[in-house]
């Protein structure tokens, strides 16, 4: 990724931010919860599950969880 | 591979809207409903970025049309695998549309923990430690005992707290199609479903309300996730 392309992710992520939950922690895990956890639910390719479990979701629990925890991804 | 923001039974104008990994938004003709979609190279891998990207585009598509949202992670190979996942639920799918189309929601929560007034304290019939009945009492079934009313000391603060919320914010009541309380990731909180164009009006409300009683924080307007 250049750095010009890096630097406007950066800025796309900030802007959501504010426009989400006003660039605060405070609601942020109120929202990804929603994201991650409620809304409609349309089942993917069959490689997305296994016994009825949504490897993309737990997936997404994973790496979001990943990304909070100390020494997590970023 | 087919990245799935919302469903819709009247299309929006998406055109430059951009979702994750700033990919446009379009709108996929899916029957009965319509599809909000980005599509890409690659399966994007889940982060919270992406998840936020996905959060802020199905917002703008739910503020601009008649939308329900998806949650994160609907990735399909193409249009036909989407059209076949979307016709396995067609109704429920459909009855979701109908019921949170033109809504967005606001949320309420204390933030931290509101402990009650009166301390919750052991159960009345906990017999002391110098009880010599209380010392024939095997071990494993004291240590049940005692899990059982520390277990029903967290429920009676929970339920306290959900009260005190209630109470808190029940001048947001009037202003939503429906109210649902349950216990969300950082303890209990009201959702309120409100119309669109009443959503900004609700939260500023409810910031009024978080003004004068530190104890709120409010959420959203958001895509009415808990309601589908």
């Amino acid at each position: 990724m250049s750095d010009n392309e890096s630097a406007r992710r950066v800025s796309t992520t900030a802007a959501n931010e504010t426009t989400l939950h006003g660039g605060g922690e405070t609601t942020l895990v109120d929202l990804l919860d929603r994201v991650i956890d409620r809304g409609v639910v349309v089942h993917g390719d069959l490689v997305l599950g296994v016994a009825g479990v949504d490897l993309v979701h737990v997936g997404v629990r994973l790496v979001l969880r990943g990304v909070d925890e100390p020494g997590g991804m970023r | 591979m087919i990245h799935l923001y919302a469903l819709t039974d009247d299309p929006p104008a998406v055109g430059g809207l951009t979702g994750v990994d700033d990919a446009l938004l379009r709108v996929m003709d899916a029957g009965d409903l319509h599809a909000v979609i980005s599509e890409h190279d690659q399966p994007p891998r889940a982060t919270r970025d992406r998840a936020l990207a996905h959060a802020a585009a199905t917002l703008a598509v739910c503020r601009i049309g008649h939308a329900a949202p998806v949650r994160y992670g609907a990735q399909h190979a193409d249009e036909t695998a989407l059209r076949a996942a979307l016709d396995e639920r067609a109704a429920r799918l459909r009855a979701s549309v109908d019921r949170v189309a033109g809504h967005l929601e606001v949320v309420v929560r204390f933030d931290g923990d509101v402990a009650p007034v009166e301390p919750v304290t052991a159960s009345a019939d906990a017999a002391s430690p110098d009880d010599p009945a209380e010392q024939s009492v095997p071990a494993g079934r004291a240590y049940l005992e005692d899990r059982l009313r520390q277990q029903r000391a967290e429920e009676a603060v929970r339920l306290h707290a959900a009260d005190a919320l209630r109470e808190a914010t029940a001048a947001l009541d009037a202003w939503a199609a429906e109210v649902t309380e349950h216990d969300g990731p950082q303890g209990p909180e009201r959702c309120l479903l409100v119309v669109t164009k009443d959503a900004d009006a609700v939260a500023a409300a409810a910031q009024e309300l978080a003004g004068e009683d530190h104890r709120i924080v409010v959420g959203g307007p958001w895509p009415p996730y808990t309601f589908v």
